[in-house]
């Protein structure tokens, strides 16, 4: 036998012998019941109304109940994102990811077909891989030596006819597999075996946002590998951040923008920036300093004219005329992202600030623990010096150490502690909620800036989940 | 205490060693003006991000991330940190960690008149608002100093994380 926690198996083992066809396991589980209590179903009933009326109660965010169904009800029943095509470039490549707490393997088959296992052997539980990443061309579990190869179908077992004869279901030795979809190189999986709705019809609307940021040049993008780290608050008060709230940047990263050109932040320009609720909870907001789209201008400007190829017409118009210096969003539930000019070597003139895109993951631990999945992306067929300072603006702005992240940290984390009061405190998120809607050729329900209303889309989309 | 000596001058480890130790007092005082002069102009701060891997795929090379950095800065950007952290807005120090940087298992590879490396290991311990339990975490250090106008001044330093997930909500301080 070999020995170890083996995962990385280059070959198949000669102790095990071929025992099916290459056929293709298409086994889904079942997800777990989640009845709400009548306390749960009491508070999320008040929630709505309350929502309705522009209000979000804080026990939403902290409360441990709500917590426990947003594990069924929200996350086993939505398209998750776990990882991006480039992380897995070649047959083999596998990385380990979460959706809440369900161990997944995100493996690229030898057909090259990515498909999404559970991350537990079928036999009696056993995680197969404890690496992060790696490239196989089989699973085995460590315990008893089941042998899958990288489409989830058992290939045979030690002792295989003493241990489980020709006869039986062989299905029963399958691996786990979870419906997996893919958007624009983006995987993304949905834990219900019979997903409500497919990727393109959860993502909707969003779509046309989404499409702004990983669509842009042909040649596709790359991401780095994730910076992880481990925060005490709720996962909600980011995906609420990310969702609408561009409002905050100018007093939680005083310090961040204090780094950026003076005459390039303007309060005039500033208030030319859009918040967009985009319907099923996707929320997203554009903000202005100059008028350049996220600063590519300055870089790279044949990215400009590279998508008008890979953009809708409606996509492009809207990016050059409005998204400007600072896109951020936030897809149902838990994958933010961010693209924006930001500082490298110091800031301080026009040349020192880059554009930067990153991706993330606000992966919920517990009521009130989440780990972050920071990842940094570039189109590959970026300039290479823009590939290089693109990279430090982005380590040195939004990071665990980043000039402007490190601040929001202490924003989510005290909200959620504030959120342990045994009050009913009813917050009013309700910035903007005077003004009129605007028509700017795009979907969904567009504000001028400032305002919740991408914010508020997430918690109504949260709610009405919950309740379903 | 513990280092070895490899036929090297014996003023210049305790020299090194008396270096490490006077730079976790600075840092630990939030003196980062004095940190600044301890650096060298070309200095290179890194951290790579830490993967977990397979055995077979084990070597320290292959479980440090090449895209992705926790700190990847030069004394540029060493000194936009510095200043943004004296400015009363920088709110993840404000008010400021406690911290205590515990400098062991000193060894001093290479020393001569103009360059020194020296490896530690450093165990990290933070206190932050009214919370009971601090954040601690470890890593090694691999520093090259070179002696500049009667100074050792840190040029290099690569630090390798224990963890591969960071246990610390925000690394709002120099390692």
């Amino acid at each position: 036998m070999v020995q170890g926690d083996i995962k990385t198996i280059r070959n198949k083992p000669k102790e095990v012998n071929d025992i099916v066809s290459e056929d293709e396991s298409f086994r889904y589980e079942e997800i777990l019941e989640y009845n709400l209590s009548e306390r749960a179903f009491k508070m999320l009933g008040e929630a709505e109304s309350l929502i309705d009326d522009g209000y979000v109660p804080l026990y939403l965010l902290s409360d441990p109940e709500i917590y426990e169904a947003e594990r069924i009800k929200v996350f086993a029943s939505s398209w998750n994102f776990l990882a991006h095509e480039s992380e897995i470039p070649y047959p083999g490549d596998y990385v380990v990811r979460y959706i809440e707490q369900t161990p997944l393997i995100v493996v690229r088959g030898e057909d090259n077909k990515i498909r999404v296992f559970l991350n537990a052997c079928p036999h009696k539980g056993r995680e197969f891989v404890k690496a992060e990443i790696g490239n196989t061309s089989h699973i085995r579990c460590p315990y008893h030596g089941f042998v899958y190869n990288t489409k989830g179908k058992l290939v045979g077992c030690p002792v295989q006819k003493h241990a489980i004869g020709d006869v039986i279901n062989y299905n029963d030795f399958n691996m786990y597999r979870v419906n997996v979809e893919i958007y624009k190189g983006f995987i993304f999986a949905n834990l219900d075996p019979k997903p409500k709705n497919d990727l393109s019809t959860f993502l909707g609307d969003f779509k046309f946002y989404f499409d702004l940021v990983s669509n842009r040049s042909e040649a596709g993008l790359s991401f780095t590998n994730p910076q992880r780290w481990v925060v005490p608050f709720n996962w909600k008060a980011a995906a609420d951040n990310f969702a609408g709230d561009i409002y905050h940047a100018f007093t939680a990263h005083a310090t961040g923008y204090a780094l950026f050109p003076k005459e390039t932040i303007k309060a005039n320009t500033v208030l030319t920036g859009l918040q967009v609720d985009a319907g099923n909870g996707h929320g997203i907001a554009f903000s202005r300093i100059i008028d350049s789209p996220q600063w590519y201008g300055n870089w790279w400007p044949e990215l400009i004219r590279k998508a008008k190829n890979t953009l809708t017409e409606s996509e492009y118009k809207f990016w050059v005329k409005y998204s400007t210096s600072t896109i951020i969003g936030n897809v149902f539930p838990n994958f933010g992202f961010l693209n924006a000019g930001m500082p490298f070597k110091g800031g301080s003139t026009a040349e020192a600030i880059a554009p930067i895109l990153t991706f993330r993951v606000w992966n919920p631990i517990s009521h009130d623990k989440t780990q972050i999945w920071n990842w940094f992306a570039i189109e590959n067929d970026a300039p290479e010096d823009l590939k290089k300072y693109s990279y430090l603006a982005y380590q040195h702005s939004f990071t665990a150490n980043g000039v402007f992240e490190e601040d929001d940290m202490e924003n989510w984390i005290t909200q959620t502690h504030a959120g342990n009061s045994m009050l009913k405190l009813k917050l009013a998120e309700k910035v903007g909620e005077y003004k009129p809607l605007i028509d700017v050729g795009a979907p969904g329900n567009v504000q001028s800036y400032p305002s919740d209303i991408g914010s508020m889309s997430f918690w109504r989309e949260l709610v009405n989940k919950l309740l379903e | 205490m513990i280092y070895s000596s490899k036929n090297m001058d014996g003023n210049h480890i305790n020299d090194l060693i008396d270096v490490l130790l006077y730079e976790a007092e600075i840092l630990d005082n939030h003196q980062y003006d004095k940190w600044i002069d301890m650096l060298t102009e070309d200095i290179e701060y890194k951290m790579p991000v830490r993967i977990t891997r397979e055995k077979e795929d084990k070597e320290t090379d292959l479980e440090l991330s090449k895209s992705q950095y926790h700190f990847i800065d030069n004394k540029e950007s060493i000194l936009m940190r510095v200043n943004r952290y004296k400015n009363e807005y920088a709110w993840s120090e404000n008010p400021p960690s406690r911290t205590k940087h515990f400098i062991t298992n000193v060894r001093i590879e290479k020393v001569n008149e103009t360059e020194s490396i020296v490896k530690s290991y450093v165990l990290f311990y933070r206190s932050r608002r009214d919370n009971a339990y601090p954040e601690i975490f470890a890593y090694e250090r691999l520093d090259k100093f070179r002696y500049e106008n009667n100074k050792w001044k840190l040029a290099k330093r690569n630090i390798i994380p224990e963890n591969s997930v960071l246990p610390l909500m925000n690394l709002s301080n120099f390692l």
